[in-house]
């Protein structure tokens, strides 16, 4: 086993969608409270009011611990195809003052290859954290627990042998163990330093004294003992919900969160082996409220770009109605893998494009803006053509290209057209039309104009 | 007196040099008017350009300039759009006249800067031909559209009900089209690469 462990320092801070290093998370038990991610010149676990004296201008913020998890559990939806099995835990601790630690773990003993060695994988991981301005520590370790212990301490050169993994333990301070307060200070009370020195005294009275637990966590971290933990799949529906750190009216500070949820979308889509044909956003404002933004597309696809892309051009479409909460963004609709078939000569290259391009129109104008004519089989030229582009049989009869959304009553009689054709139809159906159509010209225009059994003259078409 | 060399073949061959009444080669496209394409420098529209057709109204005949160039792009898988058109495509009159009309993109908007973007999107997305509708079209909107059709390698069309042809126009190639006594009557008003004022008459 090979576990690549990422170590989010900043997480309580990017769950509330918060970007600014003035901004930091606290926690609070009882009257005490702390930073639990660093600001400008202020470590986490400082207390707030040392902090504030220190750098006045930290805008605090409470942790909202249901955001973290739903973020983490996004990120971890993000690292499954990087291999499997993939964990995660928020560490959290009794003691006011400590800072609680979120990891993530995925095993990639399997999957180094196909990434090219762990170096070409660590860098496509940084890149896709960065998309999405997420800070994380990374470390590689044989064991669960020792590459959270390194993540922890700020990351390090990957570790793969269990004898290398012993060496390099031996040397770290007994602090870094995720440990109660009191434990470490007894620990240190009696003298350890290293964990080199703590793995050295006998087992059974390192058990008696500290207890079998702690025996047996510190063989999980040497190796020695099994890591059981339950295994991250993504479920079979994606429905991600986005805490905002406040109320948001306009549309741009949403881009952000967009972003993540949208290449959380993606990586969840890629994890399960579906594509994506319907999405719907909503915003969640005040009294249980929402607005809803169904987003459709014109292919399945897998794409974060697009979605986001649409879901842009949606958003910017329509004004929001009301301050924004938080955002949930559901997969409506999904549909089977399908291996994208490239054709072996260039021409169809830009097909992508094309149908990301009026997707962005679709989006933007409204789906009824956008549509394909084709002809439809009945008599009345209204309904002698549909907007779905699916063709039917076209009359032999001439007919313009223009058609007048009404016909327009002409003020006089035009030159009389050369030939008449009578159009009678539609009494079964409540539009009843009996007309005398035929070409002429009319004000340097070649028109389509009908009479009606009053005598009344009606232009409806043009040869444009 | 010593007899004056050729100038090179190289130096003839590019569009940018200017001959008089002489026809630098251009990459153009056919327009289907035989008596329109012999007045065209390079025979046609040209290619990967803007193109500007100035009409008095609708029904002038001036889709019927462009039909033959959009059939023939249709039946070549290509891409259509029409945006902002100002009165309804009609399916079974455009069917008649051969065109694949599941080529063909139409977009509704709701004012000239939608319009213009859609246009821009839809041609960088490499239509075969965008048609755009918009009577007051800036120069750099025109300039825009003349970037997005090099890059996407389409054939732009603006479509302009004016009464007066003389505005200034970026376009490549610029064609007036009225109809006179019953019949479509073309003017190239401005084209790159050769004399403009010239005028044909076309069937429509």
């Amino acid at each position: 086993m090979l576990w690549l462990c990422l170590h989010l320092p900043r997480l309580p801070a990017e769950a509330l969608g918060l970007r600014d290093p003035f901004d930091v998370v606290t926690e609070q038990r009882g009257a005490s409270r702390w930073l639990i991610t660093a600001g400008p010149n202020v470590a986490a676990g400082t207390p707030l009011g040392t902090a504030l004296s220190l750098q006045p201008l930290l805008r605090p913020q409470p942790r909202h611990a249901r955001a973290e998890r739903a973020a983490l559990l996004g990120l971890a939806y993000r690292l499954y195809h990087y291999g499997s099995p993939v964990h995660l835990e928020i560490r959290e601790f009794a003691e006011t003052g400590r800072v609680p630690q979120a990891l993530l773990w995925v095993e990639i003993a399997a999957s180094l290859r196909l990434f090219g060695g762990y170096d070409a994988l660590r860098e496509r991981l940084c890149a896709e954290l960065a998309e999405t301005g997420q800070h994380a520590q990374l470390s590689v370790a044989p064991t669960r627990a020792a590459a959270a212990l390194l993540a922890g301490l700020g990351g390090a050169a990957p570790i793969r042998g269990l004898d290398a993994l012993e060496r390099r333990l031996a040397a770290l301070p007994v602090t870094a163990l995720p440990w109660p307060g009191a434990q470490l200070e007894a620990l240190h009370g009696v003298g350890l330093r290293r964990l080199g020195e703590l793995r050295a005294l006998p087992r059974a009275a390192f058990a008696r004294r500290f207890g079998a637990g702690r025996l047996l966590e510190l063989d999980r971290l040497y190796g020695q003992a099994a890591e059981p933990a339950e295994a991250i799949v993504p479920p079979p529906r994606f429905r991600r919900r986005f805490e905002l750190a406040g109320e948001i009216e306009q549309v741009e500070p949403l881009l952000f969160p967009l972003r993540r949820l949208a290449y959380e979308l993606q990586a969840w889509l890629r994890a399960r082996d579906v594509t994506l044909r319907e999405v719907r956003l909503e915003a969640l404002h005040a009294q249980r409220r929402r607005t809803r933004f169904t987003l459709r597309f014109l292919d399945a696809h897998r794409d974060g770009a697009r979605i986001l892309g649409g879901l842009q051009e949606r958003l910017a479409r329509e004004p929001l109605p009301a301050a924004v909460r938080a955002l949930e963004l559901q997969a409506t609709e999904l549909a089977d893998a399908c291996v994208v078939q490239t054709d072996l000569f260039a021409r169809s290259d830009g097909q992508g494009e094309w149908t990301a391009a009026v997707e962005r129109i679709a989006a933007r104008l409204g789906a009824p803006a956008v549509w394909t004519p084709a002809p439809q089989a009945d008599h009345r030229p209204e309904r002698a053509w549909r907007s779905d582009g699916a063709g039917e049989a076209v009359t032999p009869r001439q007919r313009p290209l223009w058609l007048l959304q009404r016909p327009l009553p002409l003020p006089a009689m035009p030159a009389p057209p050369a030939a008449i054709e009578r159009i009678e139809s539609g009494w079964w159906d409540g539009d009843d039309q009996r007309r005398d159509y035929g070409v002429t010209e009319w004000q340097g225009q070649r028109a389509w104009v009908f009479r009606t059994p009053d005598g009344r003259w009606f232009l409806h078409g043009l040869w444009g | 007196m010593r007899a004056r060399a050729p100038l090179p073949d190289a130096l003839l061959r590019d569009a940018r040099l200017w001959r008089g009444n002489g026809q630098a080669p251009l990459r153009a496209e056919p327009t289907g008017h035989a008596a329109l394409d012999a007045l065209l420098p390079g025979g046609g529209w040209p290619c990967a350009a803007l193109s500007e057709i100035v009409y008095p109204a609708p029904g002038a005949g001036e889709l019927q300039l462009a039909m033959p160039l959009l059939v023939r792009l249709a039946r070549a898988e290509q891409a259509l759009a029409m945006v902002a058109p100002p009165h309804l495509p009609y399916a079974p009159g455009l069917v008649q006249q051969g065109l694949a009309t599941q080529r063909l993109l139409v977009v509704d908007t709701r004012d000239e800067a939608d319009a213009l973007w859609a246009a821009e999107e839809l041609l960088r997305a490499r239509a075969g031909a965008v048609l755009l509708w918009q009577d007051a079209i800036a120069p750099t909107a025109q300039r825009r559209l003349q970037l997005a059709a090099e890059h996407g390698g389409g054939f732009a069309l603006v479509y302009r009900c004016v009464a007066r042809r003389d505005t200034a126009s970026v376009a490549a190639l610029r064609l007036g089209i009225e109809r006179v006594a019953g019949s479509a009557r073309v003017e190239v008003l401005k084209c790159r690469g050769a004399r403009p004022d010239r005028a044909c008459a076309i069937a429509a």
